[in-house]
């Protein structure tokens, strides 16, 4: 084959597979790529939940319940928010449900 | 069909990693930016796990696409899994120092990131850094492994520990391209070196090249065609050592296969100290055939062979398999060199030309006084003037420096020559 020939079939392969990756990203989170606002309003989201399904893994409540408890703890949730929007797979959604979790049972909506 | 069916097997293998892990987690509160993040991160586990089939020696493989394509394939696949995992990273974790604090989930991406980093720049820059072959292709296998464990690792960590089916992909996947790598560089060659090949004749053929007849010492024989070549490993003390692709020179019908020849230039370190250094009796491996190179695929009726310098060797087979055979196809054959003194088995080519329908061109850039030969480089002019002017079912087959073949396939373009029915190959694979 020529080499120009197998590098038109290489960049043809690697978009065929970054699309697969695109549609099954799409299907899986029903379509959410859509226009703001044409979502349904959302459900409750247990904090509990969502820290044991995004965070669990790594880390342990009361890495963070001291921080977030103590005399700057609006300033400890501002910065945990702010850590979790570029960390890991959670909505910001469920960033605020897991914050105020960790804060203590008082704190949950 | 051939080819379709490997491209089949392979876009399902690298494919397979995306499909279980979308059929197992199912839908996702995650924004589609995340979810795609992480979907690319599953399609680079399957490019890069499945590299190590690419350039694992599977003959029939090698066959259907030539091996210097799927070397070049390969190249480009590293590429592609290398921005599928930035963007997987950029998306994800995007600041690596955090995902590195963060455990052993960031940690595992931050290692498999990092040394996919350095395995593509090495590679990019291998003839720009100061180090031999041999010590750019060990790094480069133990990069590859480091990806690749690390990345299972990394898969492993993201996922929960009820998601068995994804995790035993991310396993499976691992251990897949370790185990294709332990069965390429010890496994195979252990099998091949209780067979060794012995060193029969070593002829000095001039033009500083050396011609090693080999014989089976199994006495088994290599069934290859005309154009293909193998991997010579010379043995070294504490055993075979430096492995370098060798076009086979000799007719397929030599001694039924039991001998082969190989023609060898001196050009580096290896083939300049190492080769000519060979004596009868000495014992090499050879692991073999491979290569699309080779006429015995395609239906012609007319055949042109253009060769430079040390490109002619499987021209030399392939003419030697015709005169063998009493194959009465007409064929040109362009051999393009600096003088007389540097076109290897010159004399031996006009000998054939008895034996065969063959018109022999010589092309010398600096010809001796009163030379019959062609002056300059193998242009479209010179190719428009000496070939018929109905190609039709005519295959070309082009071999020698990179330079030289690159401007041979723009002067068949210029003549019309469509893609299929020129076929080459490069010797300069990495």
């Amino acid at each position: 084959m020529h080499p120009r020939d197998v590098r038109t079939a290489a960049a043809i392969f690697a978009l065929a597979l970054a699309g697969a990756a695109a549609a099954v990203a799409w299907w899986s989170t029903g379509s959410q790529v859509d226009a703001p606002g044409s979502a349904e309003p959302a459900a409750p989201i247990d904090g509990g939940e969502a820290f044991a399904r995004h965070c669990e893994r790594c880390h342990a409540r009361d890495e963070f319940t001291g921080a977030l408890t103590g005399p700057d703890a609006s300033q400890a949730v501002e910065e945990l928010l702010e850590l979790l929007q570029d960390h890991g797979a959670s909505t910001p959604e469920e960033d605020r449900a897991i914050a105020d979790w960790l804060r203590g049972p008082a704190q949950q909506h | 069909m051939r080819s379709v069916a490997w491209l089949a097997t392979y876009a399902a293998l690298v494919l397979a990693p995306l499909l279980v892990s979308a059929a197992t987690s199912g839908a996702s509160s995650a924004t589609f930016a995340v979810a795609f993040g992480a979907a690319l991160g599953w399609a680079a586990l399957g490019l890069l796990a499945s590299e190590f089939a690419l350039v694992t020696r599977v003959r029939a493989a090698a066959a259907a696409f030539g091996s210097d394509a799927l070397l070049l394939f390969h190249r480009g696949m590293a590429l592609s899994a290398l921005v599928f995992v930035v963007v997987h990273a950029a998306l994800l974790a995007p600041d690596p120092l955090a995902a590195w604090r963060s455990g052993a989930l960031g940690r595992s991406g931050v290692v498999a990131t990092a040394a996919l980093l350095g395995l593509v720049a090495s590679t990019i820059a291998r003839r720009r850094l100061p180090w031999s072959y041999e010590a750019w292709l060990l790094a480069h296998r133990v990069l590859a492994v480091v990806v690749v464990a690390a990345m299972s690792a990394h898969a492993w960590s993201a996922l929960a520990p009820d998601e068995t089916a994804a995790r035993w992909i991310a396993a499976l996947y691992g251990a897949l391209a370790l185990g294709l790598l332990a069965s390429q560089r010890l496994l195979r060659p252990w099998l091949l070196s209780r067979q060794p090949w012995e060193v029969v004749e070593v002829r000095d053929e001039g033009a500083s090249t050396h011609t090693l007849v080999l014989r089976s010492t199994s006495g088994g024989a290599m069934a290859f065609a005309p154009g293909q070549f193998v991997w010579l490993a010379t043995a070294r003390r504490g055993g075979f050592a430096q492995e370098h692709p060798i076009s086979i020179a000799s007719s397929p019908e030599l001694d039924s296969g039991r001998t082969i020849e190989l023609a060898i230039k001196e050009l580096g370190d290896w083939s300049r100290e190492v080769a000519p250094a060979l004596r009868p009796g000495d014992r090499v491996r050879v692991d073999g055939p491979f290569g699309a190179f080779t006429p015995d695929r395609v239906a012609a009726h007319r055949l042109v062979l253009i060769a430079g310098g040390v490109g002619v060797t499987p021209m030399r087979s392939m003419l030697l398999a015709m005169r063998d055979r009493g194959d009465r196809r007409p064929v040109t054959l362009f051999f393009a060199a600096h003088d007389r003194s540097r076109a290897m088995f010159a004399h031996e080519f006009e000998t054939l030309r008895g034996q065969i329908d063959l018109e022999l061109v010589f092309v010398f850039e600096a010809p001796d006084a009163g030379e019959r030969c062609e002056r300059g480089r193998v242009t479209a002019d010179l190719l428009r003037r000496r070939l018929p002017a109905d190609l039709r079912f005519t295959h070309f087959f082009v071999c020698g420096p990179t330079p030289m073949m690159e401007a041979v396939e723009e002067a068949l373009c210029e003549l019309g020559v469509p893609s299929a029915r020129m076929h080459t190959e490069r010797f300069d694979m990495v």
